[in-house]
C-alpha cells in the first residue's frame, strides 16, 4: 500500500524542475487521421486549398449498376431508400461473375478518387528528405510525408477542421461510448518539461472511458492495462520544453479507432514519430506518423468497416487504387510496389491513472505487459519495441 | 385535542382504512410527566429509510418500495428529532396509500404465500377469517410494534371477509387487511405511550413497546424484531436485566452497523445529496453516481472507524483511512487500485486529506453549486459537529464584495471574506464561522484538492480558539483535542434516541453521559451500549405542540371502536 502511495504521489503532485523520477499517465480523448482542412472554417464540404474542386463525388451508383444485363426497372429498385439492404448486395457482389468487389477491388474498374492537391498537411517528414512528401506543415516545416491524407483527404466526411469532421466526431463516439480505451504512459528521471531520456509507451486499458457531466472524456480516471502485445508499444523520447518527441524512428503500435469490432485493432507504424505538446491544464496534444501497411487500412473500411460505399458514398475499388497510387515505402522485392503509405493520426490526450493489468500497482514505468505474471516478466524496464 | 393529534387525524381523513389509529385519545399531553399510562406521550414520524427497511424486515428484503416519501423535518441538527413534529400532508398520505397498495400486492403475491402465510386458508377463492386473522395478527403485531387490539384486528378481519367475499379472492381480501395496517397512523408514526413507571427527573416513562422501538430504531434503525417485541409483551425489557439483555443482543449483530449509518446520515446531513447540484461547466465531475458513493464513502469511513475498528471517535477529523471508488478516486485524483466496487484506501500523508470534513460529502454539500464557501463550511461544522448553531445573516446584509463585481478584483475567497467581514454586523459571526472553513479552501466546491484560486496560492492558515493552525490537517488536530466534539456526539446520540435535544432538563443527563464517553476513550460501541441502558432515554418530556403551519384542520371521523382503542 505504501509503495502504490508514493507511485501515486509521483503522478499527482505538481513537478518541479528537479532531477527526480517522475510519471504522467493519459488517456486517449481524440484519435482521427491528421488531415488538413483547406476549406472555409465550419463548412466541411465546401472547396478549398486542399480539395479545390470540395470533397469527392459520391459513389455513382446508378453508374456502377448499369450493365448491360440490368434493367433500369432493376436499378430504379436498388435506389428506393426502402431497399438498401438489396443495394449493400449488389454493390458488394458486382464483380464481372457476382464477386465481391470489396474484398477483390481490382476486379472492378478505377473510377478515380480525387486527391489531396493543397500543399499543406500535418504530420512528419518521415524520410528525412525535404524534396519527398510534397507537403508542408501549416508551420511551414517542409517535406511532410502524408500519403494517406493525400490519397482519401476530400472525402466529405474526413474533411474539416481538427475535431470537427463527421468522421472524426462519429468515430470518436465510438470510443468515447466504450469500444475501446487508449492509454498513455510516459515517464523520465528529470524535469518532465525537459528531459532527454523519455519512456513512453501506449497501452489499451481493460476499462471503458468515462464520460464526465459535459460528456466529455473525464480526467484522473483510472484504467488497468490490457496485456496485449498487438496494441502496445513502448519508445524512447525526449521532451524539450513541453515537447515530447521520438528520439529516434521507431515501431509503434496503438489500439486502433474503430466503429465496430470487427475491424482491426491494430495500428503498426514502421518507422514512426510522435510529437506531443503538454498541455497547461495537464492534457496532451499532438500526432503519431509513420508507414503502415495500406491494404490494412483498405481492408478496415472497406471489409471490416463496411460503410465505404452506403454510408460515404466512396467507391472502394477506387480508394484501394488510391492508396496503392500514394503508398510511398516498403517496396516489395518483387513487383517493387510499395506496400506501406505514409500517414499521421492526430491524438488528443488528458490525465489518468494507469495501472497494472492486475490493477494492484501504478505503472509508473512503462514496461511490457504481455499477459504473464509479473514474475516471468523481463526486468521491469523500458523494453523499446524495436 | 392538541393541534398536532388534529392534524394527524386532519390527514388521515383522506384515507378513510386508516381512520382506526386516529382518535382524540391520541393527543399528546402538555405535560407527559402528567400522563397517565397508556396515553400517548409522543409520536414520531418513520423516516423514509426506516420505513424501508421495517417493511424489508418484516415482508422481505425483496418487496420494492417505491414512492415518494413526505419532506422530513431538521429540528435541533437532527430529522431523528423533526420527527418529533413531522406531519403527514394530503398529498402524502396518497403517496404512503400508493406504496401501502404496492407493498401489500407484493407480499400476497402468488410466488411469496407460502413464505408469507402463517396458515393455509380454506380456499384461495373465498374469505377464510381464521386464516386471515392469524395473518393479519402476526403482520400487526410486527407493523404496529405492539400487538394489535382486539377491535383493530377484527376492523382487518371484517375488511378483508368483504373484500374476499366481493372478489372470490382470499389474498384480495389480505391485500386490503395490509394495505389498511400500512397506511395506519400506527405504523406510519412511532406512537409511544406513558408506562407505569414513576417519572424519571420530571420525565415521564415510555411503556416497554415505546421502549422496544426506542432501541430498535437507535441500534437497528428498523421495527423490533419478534424477540425484542416478546421481551416488551412479557414486561422484561422493564427490568434492568432484561433490558440490557436485549441491549447486549442488539449491540453484538452486525445490524448495529444499520443503526450507526442511520444516525450519522442524519447527523452529517447527507440527505442533502437528494437536492445538490453542481455547475457542471465548473464541476464536469459531479454526477449523481459521485454523489451517492460519495454518500456511502462517508458512511463506510464512520462504521469502519468507530464499530469493525472500535476506533476513537475523535479520529474522524483527523483519520485518512477510507472506502474508494472508481468514480470517488476521480474525484480525489488518486489511482484505484482494485477490481472491486469498493476497496479501503489511505490517502497519502502529504495529500492534504484529514478526516470527514476533508471527504467529499462535507466539502462538497456545504459550498455553492459553482464555488466553494468557507462560511457555509464553518456553520456546518460548528453545528454538526460542535452543537454550535451561528444565527441567521440579518436581511439587508452587503453581499456586494463576496459576490459582486469588487469579487473579481479580491483573486481568493479569504480576501473577499475579509473585505466582507469589515461590516461589523457580519464580522461577529464571521469570526466565528469562517476560520475552520478557510483552513479547507484547498478543496473545492466538490472537494478536489488545488493549490491556487484564480492564480493567487490559497493561504489556509486560521485560528479558531485562540489557536493558529494550517490547513485540514491542522484543523482536524484541532477538533480531535477540542472536548466540545465527543460532547456533541453524545447530545446528538441521546436527542436521536429519545426524540428530543438534550437541553434544559435533560442536560444534566447529557454531561453525565458525555464524562462516560470520554471516560470509556471515545468509543462507540461501548457507549451505545451505556446509552441504551440509560433510563432518561425511555422517557417523553413534551413542550405544549406548536400549530402545525398548513395543517389541515379537516378532522377525521372518530368510530366508538378507535376511541376505546387508544385510551387503554
Amino acid at each position: 500500500m505504501r509503495t502504490l502511495a508514493l507511485a501515486a504521489m509521483a503522478v499527482i503532485l505538481p513537478t518541479a524542475a528537479t532531477a527526480e523520477p517522475w510519471s504522467r499517465a493519459y488517456v486517449v480523448d481524440w484519435m482521427e487521421p491528421a488531415f488538413f482542412h483547406g476549406g472555409p472554417k465550419d463548412e466541411n464540404p465546401a472547396p478549398g486549398t486542399d480539395c479545390p474542386k470540395g470533397t469527392a463525388p459520391p459513389h455513382g451508383w446508378k453508374k456502377v449498376l448499369k450493365t448491360r444485363w440490368r434493367k433500369d426497372a432493376d436499378i430504379a429498385y436498388y435506389m428506393d431508400a426502402e431497399n438498401r439492404p438489396d443495394l449493400q448486395r449488389v454493390l458488394r457482389f458486382r464483380g464481372p461473375n457476382y464477386e465481391n468487389v470489396w474484398e477483390q477491388p481490382t476486379l472492378a474498374p478505377d473510377l478515380g478518387l480525387p486527391p489531396v492537391t493543397g500543399k499543406i498537411a500535418y504530420g512528419f517528414n518521415l524520410d528525412d528528405n525535404v524534396k519527398t512528401g510534397g507537403f508542408s506543415t501549416p508551420e511551414g516545416v517542409p517535406g511532410i510525408d502524408n500519403g494517406y491524407y493525400r490519397a482519401g483527404g476530400c472525402w466529405a466526411s474526413y474533411r474539416g477542421q481538427p475535431y470537427k469532421s463527421q468522421r472524426g466526431v462519429g468515430i470518436n463516439g465510438y470510443m468515447r461510448d466504450g469500444l475501446y480505451t487508449v492509454l498513455i504512459v510516459m515517464s523520465g528521471n528529470k524535469d518532465p518539461m525537459n528531459d532527454d531520456d523519455v519512456t513512453f509507451a501506449f497501452y489499451q486499458a481493460q476499462e471503458r472511458i468515462m464520460k464526465d457531466a459535459l460528456g466529455q472524456v473525464a480526467r484522473d480516471v483510472s484504467f488497468s492495462v490490457r496485456p496485449d502485445l498487438r496494441t502496445q508499444s513502448i519508445v524512447k523520447a525526449k521532451i524539450v520544453d513541453g515537447v515530447v518527441e521520438t528520439r529516434a524512428p521507431a515501431e509503434i503500435r496503438f489500439r486502433d479507432e474503430a466503429w465496430n469490432l470487427r475491424m482491426p485493432d491494430q495500428v503498426q507504424l514502421i518507422g514512426g514519430r510522435l510529437r506531443f505538446q503538454m498541455k497547461p491544464e495537464g492534457g496532451l496534444e499532438g500526432y503519431v506518423g509513420g508507414y503502415r501497411d495500406w491494404k490494412v487500412i483498405y481492408r478496415k473500411q472497406a471489409v471490416n468497416g463496411r460503410d465505404g460505399e452506403m454510408n460515404q458514398g466512396i467507391d472502394m475499388p477506387s480508394f484501394y487504387y488510391a492508396l496503392e497510387r500514394h503508398a510511398d515505402a516498403d517496396p516489395d522485392p518483387k513487383t517493387g510496389k510499395n506496400r506501406r503509405i505514409s500517414m499521421a493520426y492526430r491524438l488528443r490526450a488528458v490525465p489518468a491513472f494507469v495501472l497494472t493489468p492486475d490493477s494492484k500497482e501504478v505503472v509508473s514505468v512503462p514496461r511490457v505487459f504481455d499477459g504473464k505474471p509479473a514474475s516471468q516478466l523481463a526486468a521491469a524496464t523500458a523494453t523499446p519495441a524495436q | 385535542m392538541s393541534m398536532r393529534a388534529l392534524a394527524l387525524c386532519g390527514v388521515f381523513a383522506v384515507a378513510p382504512l386508516a381512520l382506526a389509529g386516529c382518535a382524540s385519545d391520541t393527543s399528546l399531553q402538555a405535560n407527559a410527566s402528567a400522563a397517565k399510562p397508556g396515553e400517548v406521550v409522543g409520536m414520531r414520524r418513520l423516516t423514509a429509510a426506516q420505513y424501508r427497511q421495517s417493511v424489508a424486515d418484516i415482508f422481505g428484503a425483496d418487496i420494492k418500495v417505491q414512492g415518494r416519501f413526505e419532506p422530513e423535518v431538521r429540528r435541533e441538527g437532527l430529522l431523528a428529532v423533526g420527527a418529533a413534529g413531522a406531519a403527514v400532508s394530503a398529498a402524502g398520505m396518497e403517496q404512503y396509500y400508493a406504496m401501502a397498495a404496492s407493498i401489500a400486492e407484493q407480499a400476497t403475491a402468488e410466488g411469496r404465500r407460502a413464505k408469507l402465510m402463517p396458515c393455509q386458508p380454506a380456499s384461495a377463492k373465498a374469505a377464510d377469517d381464521v386464516c386471515a386473522t392469524q395473518t393479519l395478527q402476526k403482520y400487526g403485531r410486527l407493523l404496529y410494534r405492539r400487538p394489535l387490539l382486539p377491535n383493530e384486528l377484527a376492523a382487518r378481519v371484517k375488511l378483508a371477509h368483504a373484500v374476499s367475499t366481493q372478489s372470490g379472492d382470499f389474498y384480495a381480501g389480505l391485500r386490503e387487511g395490509f394495505t389498511s395496517l400500512l397506511t395506519a397512523p400506527d405504523f406510519l408514526f412511532r406512537i409511544e405511550r406513558a408506562g407505569s413507571g414513576r417519572p424519571v427527573d420530571g420525565a415521564m416513562p415510555v411503556d416497554a413497546y415505546a421502549r422496544a422501538s426506542r432501541l430498535s430504531y437507535m441500534l437497528w434503525n428498523t421495527t423490533p424484531d419478534d424477540q425484542l417485541l416478546r421481551a416488551a409483551e412479557t414486561g422484561d425489557l422493564l427490568t434492568p436485566a432484561g433490558l440490557q439483555a436485549q441491549i447486549d443482543r442488539l449491540t453484538a449483530s452486525p445490524r448495529l452497523e444499520e443503526g450507526v449509518e442511520a444516525f450519522f446520515d442524519d447527523m452529517l446531513q447527507l440527505e442533502l445529496f437528494d437536492h445538490q447540484s453542481k455547475d457542471p461547466a465548473h464541476f464536469p465531475k459531479y454526477s449523481q453516481v459521485v454523489a451517492t458513493q460519495a454518500r456511502e464513502q462517508t458512511l463506510r469511513t464512520v462504521v469502519d472507524l468507530l464499530v469493525r475498528r472500535n476506533g476513537d471517535y475523535r479520529d474522524i477529523f483527523t483519520s485518512r483511512d477510507t472506502f474508494m471508488t472508481r468514480g470517488l478516486a476521480m474525484v480525489y485524483k488518486v489511482p484505484y487500485a482494485s477490481k472491486a466496487d469498493w476497496a479501503p484506501y489511505t490517502f497519502p500523508a502529504g495529500s492534504g486529506r484529514s478526516g470527514l470534513l476533508t471527504q467529499i460529502s462535507f466539502l462538497s454539500l456545504f459550498s455553492h453549486p459553482a464555488r466553494s464557501s468557507p462560511t457555509k463550511r464553518g456553520v456546518a461544522l460548528n453545528e454538526i459537529f460542535l452543537c454550535e448553531v451561528t444565527p441567521a445573516p440579518p436581511g439587508d446584509v452587503d453581499f456586494s464584495q463576496v459576490n459582486g463585481d469588487a469579487a473579481t478584483v479580491k483573486k481568493t475567497v479569504r480576501l473577499r471574506l475579509e473585505a466582507h467581514a469589515t461590516d461589523e454586523t457580519c464580522a461577529s459571526c464571521h469570526s466565528m464561522v469562517d476560520p475552520p472553513g478557510l483552513a479547507l479552501e484547498r478543496f473545492d466546491s466538490l472537494g478536489e484538492y488545488r493549490e491556487f484560486e484564480n492564480g493567487e496560492r490559497i493561504d489556509v492558515k486560521a485560528e479558531m480558539d485562540g489557536q493558529i493552525f494550517e490547513g485540514a490537517a491542522g484543523l482536524g488536530m484541532l477538533l480531535h483535542e477540542n472536548p466540545r466534539a465527543p460532547a456533541c456526539l453524545v447530545r446528538n446520540l441521546f436527542a436521536s434516541g429519545a426524540g428530543r435535544p438534550a437541553v434544559g432538563p435533560d442536560k444534566p443527563t447529557a454531561q453525565a453521559l458525555a464524562k462516560t464517553f470520554t471516560e470509556g476513550g471515545y468509543r462507540l460501541p461501548a457507549f451505545l451500549k451505556q446509552l441504551a441502558a440509560n433510563p432518561a432515554l425511555y422517557t417523553a418530556r413534551l413542550a405544549p405542540a406548536p400549530a402545525l403551519p398548513g395543517a389541515t384542520t379537516k378532522v377525521a371521523a372518530r368510530s366508538p371502536s378507535s376511541l376505546k382503542e387508544t385510551g387503554r
